[in-house]
């Protein structure tokens, strides 16, 4: 017999409250006059037996009611040893309390099968809970009570963290203090990393709470449908749904955004991802928070997105041309469109010092070699401090060391004929979009040979030089050419107005992100050293900021709870970033990892049922309850 | 309007407590009286306590206001009227003071209550030109004073009231039986008591009286704690005249109390309508003008 909450058996005392009631209104009997007693002797004859026994069953009733709700709340149980779970040595019970352990009643079972556990160890062992997301991290062993008590206070989280480090601290743990380890999860395939291997020496057993037949359909992704959205033209949204399940399923998603709320309903057969666009959309400049539901699901954490689109103000452009590289093709290009995206200022390079940097998203440098070294300063300072560039080498000078600190060039080829764009990296958000044929219809008679060394290569030429550079230290693109017609047709070409387009829009925009993954740290630099104020799911948060590489930032670490999380500025109470933390969108799927894979990672599987423990907190509600209600049967 | 607002006023002084805010027992029946016939708006010795015998010639010291003008102006000589008493009721008011009178949970105690209305009866008796006695009793006759008419005996009555004191245990049916013999003349018996006694017994010695040609006049004086039994909490009730103790529950045993009271109350007015004798129930907290009414009402059966 044991207590789970053992702290409260003291309180069984006052179940005596009634028998004490019941003495001191005995001794503190008022005492009356009363002009006869005839009459009442007539009536008492008639009730005295009754009364008396009505008042000791009361009395006895209400002692019971009390007596049962006290000891129901030290929740008392039956001790059962489980066979095979290391019953000579302490345990460490390991908890995976990711998101993916809400689907159905699995983390009731979870809980279940971790009282079951602690209550089937002797009174002489101990034990150390653990948790996947952090929780709960004991260093120490404790007695069975205090451990179901931390039991109680556990809740699954909406993040989706693996098993692999909180498994590596139990292990050592459990080498340190002799103890067997024992991990409750649904043996989700993403919660274990298929390279992770027990310690020799340490006895893992893992409580399977999971099932291999499932039926969840969740939210992957929630995004603009233009990844460059920009004021003035409607920016819809799609979402990718994916059913996870191995049956056909049907969901409705209702989008809300901006005010305006628009429902679908798709069937999503099995194991498959259908994306869908909402036609609410928003234009006009400003920051928008939306929701996706995905209604009718058993898991509810991934059936819930959040977004935040942005529509900026104009983009200010500067371009900087040089004597001999003309920046009108650029410009023409970027006032092209009737939207007016853009506004551009041409400017030649003797007047860029003239020019503060920081009134322009994007500087354009038609011909760096032209710039001089305090120019260059300048715009590394603009570039330090979250500035943009692209960097488009002109006529290479024979002395390349004078091309500037971001630019290593071999000089200028001319090849026999011209060269083409032959290969392009689609996932790059500039070309995603950005057709191969279309973009190798331009050719190419004049470049420069670029070093990619420290760079990532969007785009390589036909004789593998690389095209399209993007540096990794900054937010810097860098073209092979300059566009004009001394190097290539490509300004004549449709594809070259898109392309650049995409390019500086991306550069433009990626200045801040706008979606976190839940347990993800937030970091914003601020302008200045005044405190932020969040709000979030959770409620208000105050954030000090703190220098870091030289400049105040502000670090949200709790970020456990999906939802939108604004950031104001304390003093002048605006709104200096909303973001949207939502939860990892692979923790959905409930593909179980094989048997056979934990036995080669050293995880032996537990195969029996956990007995069912006798506990007597129900009954005993039970019992006082039903003593409660005879009471009131006796006195109404 | 007037006529409504005169007679609220009057009564207002009816009331238990008003009265026994006065000091002396005199004024106390004086102020019961007055302010129940000016309520009724009739003048108080109008019509049926004197009527007119004679007239005689005017004498040294009789009062200028009784010398008949119109005969002076017809004969030119005083003469006086004279009139005599219409009748010689003697009424006797037997007054209970056992322990039990001396329970109060308001404002007075059922024996104060019994010698105000005792007392205002007296006054109201004596000013009518009837005769009055008093009898005290507990277990026995305590007090005996013989019924007379003189206005000085008003004084003896109202004295004998003032002194008295809650005492002794019961003994209706014996001091009645008892009374019923010893008066021999037959009059207006005035009981005032709680009752507390052998019902049968009771009523049959309340027979007793109508037997010796009595009109039989009972008031059932209570307090409203008797009738309605307000106890919240358990209680340790002691008999106030045999001093016994009794340990009850009012939220259990009140109900068939009230039910047992009602009986015992039906069982009195039942007996007493058979006996063709006037009862009354009055608690403490009722105002004196309804038992003077009752008493009234008897009275003008008996001219």
């Amino acid at each position: 017999m044991g207590f789970s909450t053992p702290g409260l058996l003291p309180f069984i005392a006052l179940a005596a409250i009634p028998i004490i009631i019941h003495i001191l209104s005995r001794l503190r009997l008022r005492h009356a006059p009363f002009p006869s007693l005839i009459l009442l002797r007539t009536v008492r004859r008639e009730r005295f037996s009754w009364v008396r026994l009505k008042e000791i069953l009361l009395l006895i009733l209400r002692t019971l009611a009390l007596a049962s709700l006290l000891l129901a709340l030290a929740r008392p149980y039956l001790t059962r040893s489980i066979p095979g779970i290391g019953q000579a040595t302490d345990i460490i019970i390991v908890i995976d309390d990711s998101y993916s352990t809400t689907y159905a009643d699995r983390w009731e079972n979870c809980l279940s099968a971790a009282r079951k556990l602690i209550r089937s160890i002797g009174t002489d062992r101990k034990v150390i809970l653990l948790t996947a997301s952090g929780q709960i991290q004991q260093d120490k062993p404790v007695p069975r009570g205090p451990a179901l008590a931390l039991l109680d206070s556990l809740r699954p989280t909406s993040l989706a963290p693996k098993l692999d480090s909180v498994l590596k601290r139990a292990s050592t743990i459990a080498e340190s203090i002799k103890a067997s380890v024992v991990v409750i999860t649904d043996r989700q395939e993403r919660s274990l990393s298929s390279n992770w291997h027990a310690d020799p020496g340490v006895n893992i057993t893992l409580l399977d709470i999971g099932s291999d037949t499932f039926n969840n359909a969740g939210i992957s992704r929630l995004y603009p449908e233009d990844r460059f959205a920009a004021a003035g033209k409607p920016v819809r949204i799609k979402a990718d749904i994916f059913n996870y399940g191995s049956r056909e399923v049907t969901r409705t998603a209702a989008l809300s955004l901006d005010g305006q709320k628009e429902e679908k309903v798709l069937k999503i057969p099995p194991r498959t991802r259908r994306t869908i666009i909402f036609a609410s959309a928003v234009s006009k400049p400003g920051t928008y928070v939306g929701q996706l539901e995905l209604r009718s699901d058993s898991l509810g954490t991934d059936d819930k997105r959040y977004i935040v689109v942005h529509l900026p103000e104009k983009t200010h452009i500067l371009i900087v041309e040089s004597a001999s590289i003309t920046g009108r093709y650029v410009s023409d290009a970027l006032t092209a469109d009737s939207a007016a995206r853009f506004q551009v200022d041409l400017v030649k390079v003797k007047r860029f010092s003239r020019c503060d940097p920081r009134n322009y998203q994007v500087i354009v440098i038609m011909d760096p070699a032209s710039l001089k070294a305090s120019d260059w300063t300048r715009f590394g300072f603009y570039l330090s401090s979250g500035g943009a560039g692209l960097l488009m080498p002109g006529l290479v000078p024979a002395d390349t060391s004078r091309i500037g600190p971001y630019i290593r060039s071999f000089g200028l080829v001319r090849p026999a004929g011209f060269v083409s764009t032959s290969e392009i990296d689609t996932t790059h958000p500039i070309l995603e979009r950005i057709k191969l044929t279309r973009l190798a219809s331009a050719r190419i008679w004049q470049y420069s040979r670029l070093d990619a060394k420290g760079n990532l290569v969007l785009a390589r030429l036909s004789d593998h030089n690389p095209f399209i550079l993007e540096n990794l230290a900054h937010r810097l693109i860098i073209w092979a050419i300059a566009p004009t017609p001394e190097f290539s047709d490509f300004i004549y070409k449709a594809v070259f107005v898109p392309l650049l387009h995409r390019t500086v829009s991306y550069l433009a925009q990626i200045s801040f992100r706008t979606e976190y993954i839940a347990g993800d740290t937030i970091r914003l630099q601020l302008d200045n050293s005044s405190a932020l104020v969040v709000n979030t799911p959770k409620g208000r948060i105050r954030l000090e900021p703190t220098t870091r590489r030289g400049r105040p930032t502000v670090t949200l670490t709790n970020t456990s709870l999906p939802g939108i999380y604004t950031f104001k500025s304390e003093t002048e109470n605006k709104i200096f970033r909303t973001v949207a933390v939502n939860p990892l969108a692979e923790e959905g799927n409930l593909i179980r990892f094989s048997s056979d894979r934990l036995k080669s990672q050293g995880i032996q599987l537990y195969s029996g049922t956990l007995p069912e423990s006798a506990d007597f907190t129900v009954p005993l509600l039970y019992l006082a309850a039903a003593a409660f209600a005879a009471e009131l049967l006796l006195l109404f | 309007m007037y006529a409504h607002n005169s007679r609220k006023a009057t009564t207002r002084f009816l009331k238990p407590e008003v009265v026994a805010k006065l000091k002396s027992i005199d004024l106390k029946a004086r102020l019961v009286v007055e302010g129940f016939l000016a309520g009724l708006h009739r003048s108080p010795y109008k019509g049926f306590s004197v009527e007119f015998a004679e007239h005689r010639p005017y004498m040294p010291g009789d009062e200028p206001k009784r010398i008949d003008w119109r005969v002076y102006a017809k004969t030119d000589r005083f003469f006086v009227r004279e009139y005599e008493e219409e009748t010689n009721l003697r009424a006797y008011i037997i007054l209970d003071s056992s322990g039990s009178m001396g329970y109060k949970t308001g404002g007075i105690t059922k024996l104060e209550y019994a010698c105000y209305l005792a007392a205002s009866l007296a006054y109201l008796l004596l000013h009518q030109k009837d005769s009055a006695g008093l009898v005290v009793f507990s277990d026995r006759i305590d007090t005996y004073i013989p019924a007379r008419s003189s206005p000085a005996h008003l004084n003896v009555l109202l004295s004998q009231l003032n002194k008295l004191r809650p005492g002794g245990d019961t003994n209706l049916a014996g001091t009645f039986h008892q009374l019923a013999e010893r008066i021999k003349r037959r009059g207006l018996i005035i009981i005032l008591s709680d009752l507390w006694d052998d019902r049968a017994r009771v009523l049959s010695a309340l027979r007793h009286f109508r037997h010796r040609k009595h009109e039989v006049l009972v008031f059932h004086i209570l307090d409203p704690n008797e009738q309605k039994f307000t106890y919240r909490s358990p209680v340790v009730l002691k008999d106030m005249e045999t001093g016994q103790d009794m340990t009850i529950d009012p939220r259990v045993v009140r109900t068939e109390y009230r039910a047992s009271f009602e009986a015992f109350f039906r069982q009195f007015e039942r007996g007493c309508r058979e006996g063709l004798i006037d009862y009354h129930l009055l608690t403490t907290d009722t105002p004196f003008d309804r038992a003077l009414l009752s008493y009234l009402a008897r009275r003008q059966r008996l001219r």
